[in-house]
C-alpha cells in the first residue's frame, strides 16, 4: 500500500473530515424544514433558504483541522509530507465528487417532493437551475474542492507559523482585498468588472474559477509545508 | 558498522545553535543511550535522525540516506517521543491501525498482545488517556512497529515503576527476536543503563563522550585522599570536578586506571552511570561551594 493510500485511510477512519460537515449540513436541513413549517404559507417569508452554505462553511474547518491535526500525526509515524500531501488530494477528491452527487440527489429530491412540501429551496441554488444534474454535481464538487484548498491553507500556516501566522495572512489579505476595492471604486470600473465576470459562460465562472482556486490552495498548502519541521 | 551517521551537523533555530558540529554514529543492532541535560540537544538530534527536521548544516545518514522526506528509509524508521503527536479524538485503535498501515513490518499480534499488558482500551479516545497511557500507547507502536530503526525519546514519561519495567524487558525481548537499531534517550540514566551497549552523552549541543556503556564506567573515576597525593594523581589529567576540605579532596577524574590510583595511595570509587554524566556535564558555574568543576590539571 503506498503512503497516500495509507493517509487516505487514515482521513477517512479518522472521522474528522468526513462527519462533521455533513452532520452539520443535517441540523441545518432539520433546523430549515423546522423554520418553515413554523413559517407556514406566510407570503412574507423568503423560501430560497441559504443553509447548505453550512456544508462548505464547516469543511473549511473541518480540512484545516486535517492539516493540523493529521500532518503532525503522520509525520510522528515516519510518515512524508509528500505522501501526506497526496492522501490528502485523493481524500479530497473523493470528498468533492460524494458532494456533488449527494447534493445532485438531494436537489433532485427536493424537486420531487415541492420543495419538502413546503416549496422550500434548500439545495437548490438560483445560479445553478438552469444546469443538468451533470452540471450542478460538477459545479459542486468544484466549489467544494475551492472550499477544501483555501482551508488546505489555513490548515498549512498554522501548521508551520502556528495562531500568529493566521493572524498575518488574515491581516495581509484584509489590506489586499480592501486595496483592490477601493482602487475598483477609485477607478469606476469595478462593477464592470464584476458584470463582465459573471456573465462570461457558466463553465468558466461556476468550473474553472473555482478548480484554479483549488488548485492554487493546494500548491500554496504544499510550498508552505515541504520542508515544515515536527516539533 | 554505524547504521545511522551524522557528520559535521549543526542545526539552528534562528541564533540558537541546538547542535553545533556533530560527529557521532549508532551502530547496528546496539541499543545506544543518548543522554544530556535538558536542551543539550537530544530531542533535535532524534527528529533529524527521524526525518521530522533536517539539518541546518551537515549530513544525516540512515542506513546510508538522508531521511528527510526518504520514505524508503522512514518506512524502516519508528519514532516515539514524549510529545508524540496524536489528534485527540482519535481512538487508540484508529491510532494503532495509522501505525500499521505506515510501519511495513507492523507486527499486530504483538500489538494486541501489548495493548492487554499495559490495560489500554481500544475505544477511547486519546483525548482522554492519561499522560501514562498516551505513553503506553507510544511503547506499544515502537515496539509493534519491528522498526528496523528505532528511536525512543523518554517514552515512558507518566508510566509508573512496573510499566517501565515491562517497557524495559519487552524491549530486550524484541531486539533479541528482531535485532534494530536503538537510540534510547533518557534522563533515567542508572533506570535503562542495563539495556545500553553504547552510550553517547550530549551537552551544549556537542557530543562530549561517545564509548561502550560497559567501558564509561572505567572512564571515569571518583578519587579520593590527602589533597597532596589528589594533587599529584591529577597533574597531567582531566579533572571534571573536585571538592577541598582541609587536607583531604575529592576528584572526578576522566581517563585515568582504578590501579594507578590505588597504586598512588587513594581511595577509588567507580561512579554509576548517572553520576558519571552529571560530572561530563556539569558547568563550573553550577557547582556547589568547595567543588571546583573542570578544573585545569
Amino acid at each position: 500500500m503506498t503512503e497516500a493510500v495509507a493517509v487516505f485511510r487514515v482521513l477517512v477512519r479518522g472521522g474528522l473530515v468526513t462527519l462533521w460537515p455533513w452532520l452539520i449540513l443535517a441540523i441545518s436541513f432539520a433546523v430549515n424544514l423546522a423554520f418553515y413549517a413554523a413559517a407556514g404559507d406566510n407570503p412574507a417569508v423568503v423560501r430560497q433558504s441559504g443553509g447548505i452554505l453550512a456544508l462548505f462553511l464547516t469543511a473549511v474547518a473541518a480540512n484545516q483541522q486535517a492539516w493540523t491535526q493529521v500532518l503532525p500525526f503522520t509525520l510522528g509515524l515516519s510518515g512524508t509530507r509528500r505522501g501526506f500531501v497526496r492522501g490528502m488530494v485523493l481524500f479530497v477528491g473523493a470528498q468533492a465528487v460524494l458532494t456533488g452527487l449527494l447534493l445532485t440527489a438531494l436537489t433532485g429530491v427536493e424537486i420531487a417532493t415541492g420543495g419538502w412540501g413546503m416549496d422550500v429551496r434548500f439545495f437548490r441554488t438560483p445560479v445553478l437551475d438552469d444546469l443538468s444534474p451533470g452540471g450542478r454535481a460538477a459545479v459542486l464538487a468544484a466549489l467544494m474542492l475551492a472550499v477544501c484548498g483555501f482551508g488546505a491553507v489555513l490548515g498549512a500556516v498554522l501548521v508551520r507559523w502556528g495562531a500568529a501566522g493566521l493572524w498575518w495572512v488574515v491581516a495581509v489579505v484584509g489590506v489586499l482585498a480592501g486595496s483592490v476595492a477601493v482602487l475598483a471604486v477609485a477607478s469606476g470600473e469595478g462593477g464592470a468588472a464584476i458584470a463582465g465576470f459573471v456573465t462570461r459562460p457558466w463553465a468558466q465562472v461556476w468550473l474553472l474559477t473555482p478548480l484554479v482556486v483549488a488548485a492554487g490552495g493546494a500548491l500554496l498548502a504544499w510550498r508552505i509545508v515541504r520542508r515544515v519541521e515536527l516539533r | 558498522m554505524d547504521a545511522i551517521t551524522l557528520t559535521g551537523v549543526t542545526k539552528r533555530f534562528g541564533d540558537v545553535v541546538a547542535l553545533d558540529g556533530v560527529n557521532v554514529g549508532f551502530r547496528r543492532h546496539a541499543i545506544t543511550g543518548l543522554v544530556g541535560r535538558n536542551g543539550a540537544g537530544k530531542s533535535t538530534l532524534l527528529d533529524l535522525v527521524s526525518g521530522r527536521a533536517r539539518a541546518s548544516s551537515g549530513e544525516v545518514h540512515v542506513e546510508g540516506e538522508d531521511p528527510f522526506e526518504n520514505r524508503r528509509v522512514l518506512g524502516d524508521v519508528c519514532a516515539v517521543t514524549e510529545s508524540q503527536p496524536y489528534p485527540t479524538r482519535f481512538t487508540v485503535e484508529a491510532a494503532l491501525h495509522t501505525a500499521a498501515l505506515l510501519h511495513p513490518r507492523w507486527d499486530g499480534e504483538l500489538a494486541d498482545d501489548l495493548v492487554e499488558v499495559f490495560e489500554l482500551r481500544r475505544r477511547q479516545r486519546i483525548g482522554k488517556l492519561s499522560r501514562g497511557q498516551r505513553s503506553a500507547m507510544g511503547v506499544v507502536i515502537a515496539l509493534a512497529s519491528r522498526a528496523p530503526i528505532t528511536v525512543l525519546d523518554e517514552p515512558y514519561v507518566g508510566l509508573d515503576a512496573v510499566a517501565r519495567r515491562v517497557f524495559y524487558d519487552r524491549l530486550l525481548e524484541e531486539v533479541v527476536v528482531a535485532p534494530r537499531t536503538v537510540i534510547f534517550s533518557s534522563h533515567l540514566i542508572d533506570e535503562i543503563a542495563h539495556l545500553l551497549d553504547y552510550l553517547v552523552v550530549i551537552d551544549h549541543g556537542r557530543v562530549v563522550l561517545d564509548a561502550p556503556a560497559e567501558s564509561v564506567h572505567d572512564s571515569v573515576l571518583e578519587v579520593s585522599g590527602p589533597r597532596v597525593l589528589v594533587d599529584a594523581f591529577a597533574d597531567g589529567r582531566e579533572v571534571l570536578s573536585r571538592a577541598d576540605l582541609g587536607g583531604v579532596s575529592r576528584a572526578t577524574v576522566r581517563g585515568a586506571a582504578g590501579d594507578d590510583a590505588v597504586a598512588a595511595g587513594l581511595r577509588v570509587r567507580a561512579l554509576p552511570l548517572q553520576e558519571v554524566v552529571v560530572a561530563l556535564t556539569t558547568h563550573p558555574h553550577e557547582a556547589s561551594r568547595g567543588h571546583v568543576v573542570g578544573s585545569a590539571s
